[in-house]
């Protein structure tokens, strides 16, 4: 097998390369397709990272942060609490649906004595 | 319907946990007795019976202790928490303290909206007089199994909540 060098890379010369024309014309619209798709996916993928980061590659003072405000690890990896763990304590005072006065006779007046119930036997 | 929520029972069928009684009388007597006569305010509430069906049936209790229940549009009338989406969602899901949704009722002659039991709310009345409370009144609602034992649960779990006053911190 031999090599030759191509640019930086090492290509096995006998091997088809992505970039050899082929008779099929689909196959060609595939590879244009698949270039446009990684130049888009590239400068959206340096669009994110400028609005997350801070990015200076001067030879001034080249630094590479988070914006002011922007947290990472710990927030994404951080669970919230789920939504059904939660408990409402809500109170509603509600009227009762009818009410009115009556006199009452008190007929006596006892301290109460326990009602003991023989438990069952098991 | 394979397990429905909901059948009607005579006014004679002895009363069991789950039972409707509608406009439930219940005095409230003054603070202080300080005379053979007194007045006292009755109200009336439509009522669920919560008290066991065992000792019901037993009659191993004098008083019955009853909780009020509402429509659900009713409870949407006085709360803006109950009239959201979510409030409604969270009722429907048991994270509501103190309060438990049962669902309509489509029997006809008995059809209801969704209801709520308020367990706030509760009243004690005296056995012999819900007996024959619900024999006047006649045909009665009441909600079967295990839907019953359900707003059971849901009750015992009101009352035995603790909250710490020094709780352990989350983990992070």
């Amino acid at each position: 097998m031999k090599l030759d060098i191509v640019s930086q890379d090492i290509a096995i010369k006998d091997y088809p390369t992505i970039s050899e024309r082929t008779e099929s014309s689909k196959v060609e619209e595939k590879d244009v397709v698949l270039e446009w798709e990684f130049l888009a996916a590239y400068l959206l993928y340096r669009h994110l990272l400028r609005t997350v980061f801070e990015i200076d590659l001067s030879t001034v003072y080249p630094h590479f942060r988070p914006k002011a405000g922007v947290t990472f690890v710990e927030e994404f990896y951080e669970e919230a609490i789920p939504e059904e763990m939660l408990e409402y304590d809500i109170v509603v005072k509600m009227p009762p649906k009818e009410k009115h006065t009556i006199e009452l006779e008190i007929k006596s007046i006892r301290k109460a004595e326990p009602k003991v119930v023989k438990p069952e036997l098991l | 319907m394979k397990y429905p929520w909901y059948a009607v029972v005579d006014g004679e069928e002895p009363v069991l946990q789950g039972d409707f009684v509608y406009s439930c009388p219940v005095v409230i007597p003054p603070a202080i007795i300080s005379s053979p006569k007194v007045h006292a305010d009755v109200v009336k509430y439509d009522v669920i019976i919560m008290s066991q069906s065992c000792d019901l049936v037993e009659k191993k209790i004098d008083l019955v202790l009853v909780c009020p229940v509402w429509s659900l549009s009713t409870l949407e009338g006085k709360s803006y928490y109950f009239k959201s989406r979510k409030g409604k969602e969270s009722l429907r899901q048991g994270r509501v303290l103190g309060y438990h949704l049962l669902n309509k009722c489509q029997i006809s002659g008995f059809k209801t909206d969704f209801l709520v039991v308020d367990f706030r709310s509760v009243y004690s009345v005296p056995f012999d007089f819900i007996v024959e409370l619900v024999k006047t009144k006649g045909e009665r609602l009441r909600l079967l199994p295990p839907y019953r034992e359900h707003l059971s649960q849901s009750f015992a779990r009101f009352f035995m909540r603790v909250g710490l006053p020094v709780d352990i911190p989350p983990f992070k």
